[in-house]
């Protein structure tokens, strides 16, 4: 227990899964900007899907900073401001400045039309807001950090505190996905008897592939398989979760779950939520290994006649 | 103060996960525009679900899949009658149909548009869904509002 307290204290725990969480979140806005520039002012505009007064009337917040104005030039620059800051924090620039207008500008887009959004655009929100209280830039950044200034003790365990705090913030944040998604589902008669995903696979708007929907109709057995997989799966992480052994590859199956989602549902931006909020989960002596691995597979590359061998043999001449 | 404890609660962050909970919906809902010109002449009914689908189904990453994730939503709502997003969903769906019926009849020629959203059921077996529609909502003659239409 004293151990744990001084671990908590003492250091700054998982920096590599906090880089990785502001870079994944980062990248998905980035991708949302350039994916939906043409169509941004009817997505979120004054005159688009959702009326200005109408918002007016379910914005409460001073941070909604689409609140401000109702000109369509306004909508614009907050838009491509949004996305410069998106860019500046996926390379790691001022990151404890840009994640808060991160979070700000992230929260702000998807409340300016909460219908259009997914449950996944929700938890890049509420991750975001997370990922300000984590130091999230002391690793894979562009831009190499300044010298570390001398800080005082006290304010040191405080940072120290904030950030670990804001890591188990966002397992916890996780686990409490899984854990309701599960819940809820429970209550369900269709995924009681193992028919959910027939629906699912058979509705118009979450067809990709024609040939889901019929193959599964072929195959009723693996109808309730996924069924039963999908709840007994949502169900069993919030406490295997919490297993170092097990981690991994719960992990593991939860990124091919959502990889499944994304190609056979077309649900890219949620499922790449998940995806980035389930790294971030992995332990640090399994991104240790992840290093080793990538490091070993590129001097391999390196040594590959004709690949960087040439160019050193040319720098060095 | 009540309203940062809200925050949580709030339609943007709320806690609750229902993916596809209590059971993933038993039925497709699809939108129908009709306009009436200044001559008072009637337009054909535009199928606005179906021009969505069809558009993600020649380009699998259309960024259009926003909006019909937002039609999707808002007649979710009307059909399951949840009263604390109904003005929101309503001004979504007639927005979202308008855009749609700009496409095929000038704003310039109507002078107001009605929608009706239809209900068809899945059944399981897929094939034992009869095929028949229900009506679910149909709205009254509005005025056509303004839009943005750039895609």
């Amino acid at each position: 227990m004293v151990r744990l307290v001084e671990r908590f204290a003492f250091q700054r725990l998982g920096l590599y899964q906090a880089a990785l969480l502001r870079i994944g979140l980062s990248s998905i806005m980035l991708t949302q900007y350039f994916w939906h520039a043409g169509v941004r002012q009817m997505l979120w505009g004054p005159y688009g899907q959702l009326d200005y007064s109408e918002y007016l009337r379910h914005s409460y917040y001073f941070f909604d900073i689409y609140r401000y104005s109702a000109a369509p030039q306004y909508v614009d620059i907050i838009y491509w401001g949004s996305a410069i800051i998106a860019a500046m924090l996926l390379l790691g620039v001022f990151p404890r400045v840009t994640s808060v207008a991160f979070a700000i500008t992230t929260y702000s887009l998807f409340a300016r039309n909460t219908l259009s959004t997914d449950a996944g655009q929700t938890l890049l929100v509420l991750l975001s807001f997370l990922l300000c209280f984590l130091d999230s830039g002391r690793v894979l950044t562009v831009f190499t950090t300044r010298a570390v200034r001398r800080v005082p003790a006290p304010l040191r365990f405080l940072r120290n505190i904030v950030h670990n705090a804001a890591l188990f913030g966002v397992a916890w944040q996780v686990c409490m996905v899984y854990a309701w998604a599960a819940f809820y589902k429970l209550g369900g008669s269709t995924w009681r008897d193992g028919t959910a995903l027939h629906y699912v696979a058979n509705s118009t708007h979450f067809e990709v592939f024609r040939e889901v929907p019929r193959f599964l109709g072929l195959h009723p057995g693996l109808t309730a398989l996924f069924t039963y997989g999908t709840v007994v799966f949502q169900s069993a992480f919030p406490f295997l979760m919490w297993n170092e052994r097990l981690k991994t590859w719960l992990i593991a199956m939860a990124i091919c779950l959502h990889m499944g989602i994304a190609v056979t549902m077309g649900l890219i931006s949620f499922s790449a939520t998940m995806i980035v909020a389930d790294v971030s989960l992995l332990s640090d002596r399994v991104f240790r290994q992840l290093v080793d691995f990538f490091a070993s597979a590129f001097r391999r590359i390196e040594n590959i006649p004709g690949i960087f061998q040439g160019e050193s043999t040319r720098n060095a001449s | 103060m009540q309203r940062a404890l809200s925050f949580y609660s709030g339609p943007q962050v709320s806690q609750s996960w229902s993916l596809f909970a209590p059971d993933p919906p038993d039925y497709d809902l699809r939108v129908l525009i009709q306009g009436r010109t200044r001559t008072q002449r009637l337009t054909s009914w535009y199928n606005v679900t179906d021009y969505f689908l069809q558009t993600a189904a020649g380009n699998r990453l259309t960024p259009t899949r926003a909006l019909s994730e937002a039609l999707f939503h808002s007649t979710t709502v009307i059909k399951e009658r949840t009263l604390s997003q109904w003005d929101v969903a309503m001004d979504e769906t007639v927005r979202t149909s308008t855009m749609v019926i700009e496409r095929y009849v000038p704003k310039s020629q109507l002078s107001a548009i009605r929608i009706a959203i239809y209900s068809s059921p899945i059944g399981y077996p897929a094939a034992t869904a009869p095929s028949a529609l229900t009506l679910v909502k149909q709205t009254g003659w509005r005025p056509v509002p303004v839009v943005t239409l750039t895609w």
